[in-house]
């Protein structure tokens, strides 16, 4: 939206002008205050610990040259497939990303707990035991909750 | 769904089409989960109130949805659905932020949950892309013969279609689904939503009595047993204030319990001038817009 724009609207519209200012200012508080803002700066810590530049790797991971600096900065908050590619192409986990754990190779709680279970199982497998466990687990909760 | 958000989700389902070079309907969801690698697991024993989740276990993503529904348009919508949550910017943190690794979705059009919505919009997006829907909207005629038309094209749901149909239309279109007396939702075309004498069909609210709808609802069976009606209605009865000849097309979505009403006309009569619609265009416009206006012409 451009400034001229802005201004029609503060002028024909005074209370959908005010919404969209609060709107923008929800937006930055929301950046602010959740946990996204972890991300830039591990975004950064990933890409500098495999001496990548910022358009080196948007290059890797298939992104548009400015999608890296965008995340870094934190402009834009990633969706699963940008944090998929990313983790491919950095070679670290998503949950190092999402900085779940600190450890570059390392996954979140759920997966280590059904490894403890299942040490054998493909990926596949392990996909839909989790599932099926998940599941099992949201319904016995919703019984409770009954 | 409003009708000013979701061109995020628009603008994505059209990337994530064009990345995958998909020109032709049906689109299917399977497949675009299967390209990024998304494990999809079909479950019967899910309970009725969730179609659908999306799971992350480590850098594994799962869509593990329900079959319960008969319907292959529904299934197909809750896989684009969550496919929705994959795609979209944003919803990472939403999602997972209080350390749940497992998302679980509702999808029925009538979230309130923003996230929700444009997972929703992304869905309708990603299966009736927009000029792919409009070119077999210009073949396919108009009213609920259309829409029957379309959902078998896109392999959508007839309620999906419906919706989707009415906003990407040309012609003055509604389409309300309403169970008992009362409207569940109700989307209308642009051509509706800009006449200035109608006062919109909202959810929620009752529908008036006399409508065929409204008669159409009080035998149960109707609805169960899939049935249709057509009338012929004035505007007057569905809003007030407006004037002209619609088509009522009324059918019975079955075990939903719910019935999809869709009211259509190839054209309306103008609207009765209204006295608050000042007659000068002049009025309308900024000082500065005035000023350029006269320095220029």
């Amino acid at each position: 939206m451009t400034r001229a724009s802005i201004a029609g609207l503060k002028k024909r519209c005074p209370v959908w002008h005010l919404r969209f200012r609060l709107h923008r200012l929800y937006d930055i508080v929301y950046r602010l205050s959740s946990m996204s803002e972890l991300f830039p700066d591990r975004l950064r810590a990933a890409r500098q610990l495999r001496g990548f530049s910022q358009s080196e790797l948007a290059d890797k991971a298939g992104l548009q040259p400015s999608a890296v600096s965008h995340f870094e900065t934190g402009r834009r908050a990633p969706s699963f497939d940008n944090l998929k590619v990313l983790s491919d192409a950095l070679q670290v986990t998503t949950d190092y990303l999402l900085s779940r754990v600190d450890h570059p190779n390392l996954t979140g709680p759920v997966a280590n707990q059904l490894f403890r279970h299942a040490e054998k199982m493909t990926e596949s497998d392990l996909d839909t035991l989790t599932s099926f466990a998940e599941m099992l687990a949201k319904k016995a909760a919703k019984k409770k909750e009954d | 769904m409003g009708f000013e958000d979701g061109w995020k989700a628009e603008l994505r389902a059209a990337e994530v089409l064009k990345q995958l070079q998909i020109e032709t309907l049906p689109v299917d969801p399977f497949a675009i989960a299967k390209d990024r690698g998304i494990e999809i697991q079909e479950d019967p024993s899910l309970s009725s109130g969730i179609s659908g989740c999306l799971m992350k276990v480590g850098d594994v993503f799962g869509i593990l949805f329900s079959s319960k529904f008969a319907s292959e348009g529904f299934r197909r919508f809750t896989v684009a659905h969550e496919l929705g949550h994959y795609f979209l910017d944003g919803h990472v943190h939403h999602l997972f932020n209080n350390g749940q690794y497992i998302h679980k979705s509702e999808s029925g059009f009538t979230s309130k949950d923003q996230y929700e919505r444009e997972a929703d919009a992304f869905a309708a997006a990603l299966l009736m892309p927009k000029s792919l829907f409009k070119a077999a909207l210009a073949k396919a005629g108009s009213g609920l013969a259309a829409i029957e038309s379309l959902a078998d094209n896109c392999g959508t749901s007839l309620t999906a279609t419906s919706i989707r149909y009415a906003k990407l239309s040309d012609d003055p279109v509604a389409v309300v689904c309403s169970s008992g007396d009362k409207i569940n939702f109700a989307f209308m075309s642009d051509s509706l939503r800009k006449r200035p004498d109608l006062t919109w069909i909202r959810k929620g609210t009752g529908l008036s009595a006399g409508c065929a709808t409204a008669k159409f609802n009080r035998d149960e069976s109707n609805v169960l047993g899939c049935r249709r009606a057509t009338a012929t209605v004035d505007l007057g009865d569905w809003f007030t204030g407006g004037h002209g000849e619609v088509n009522e097309e009324i059918i019975g979505l079955g075990e939903y319990g719910r019935t999809l009403t869709v009211l259509w006309a190839d054209d309306l009569p103008d609207p009765a001038e209204n006295e608050d619609v000042p007659e000068d265009e002049d009025q309308m416009l900024l000082p500065s817009e005035r000023f350029y206006r006269k320095s220029r012409y």
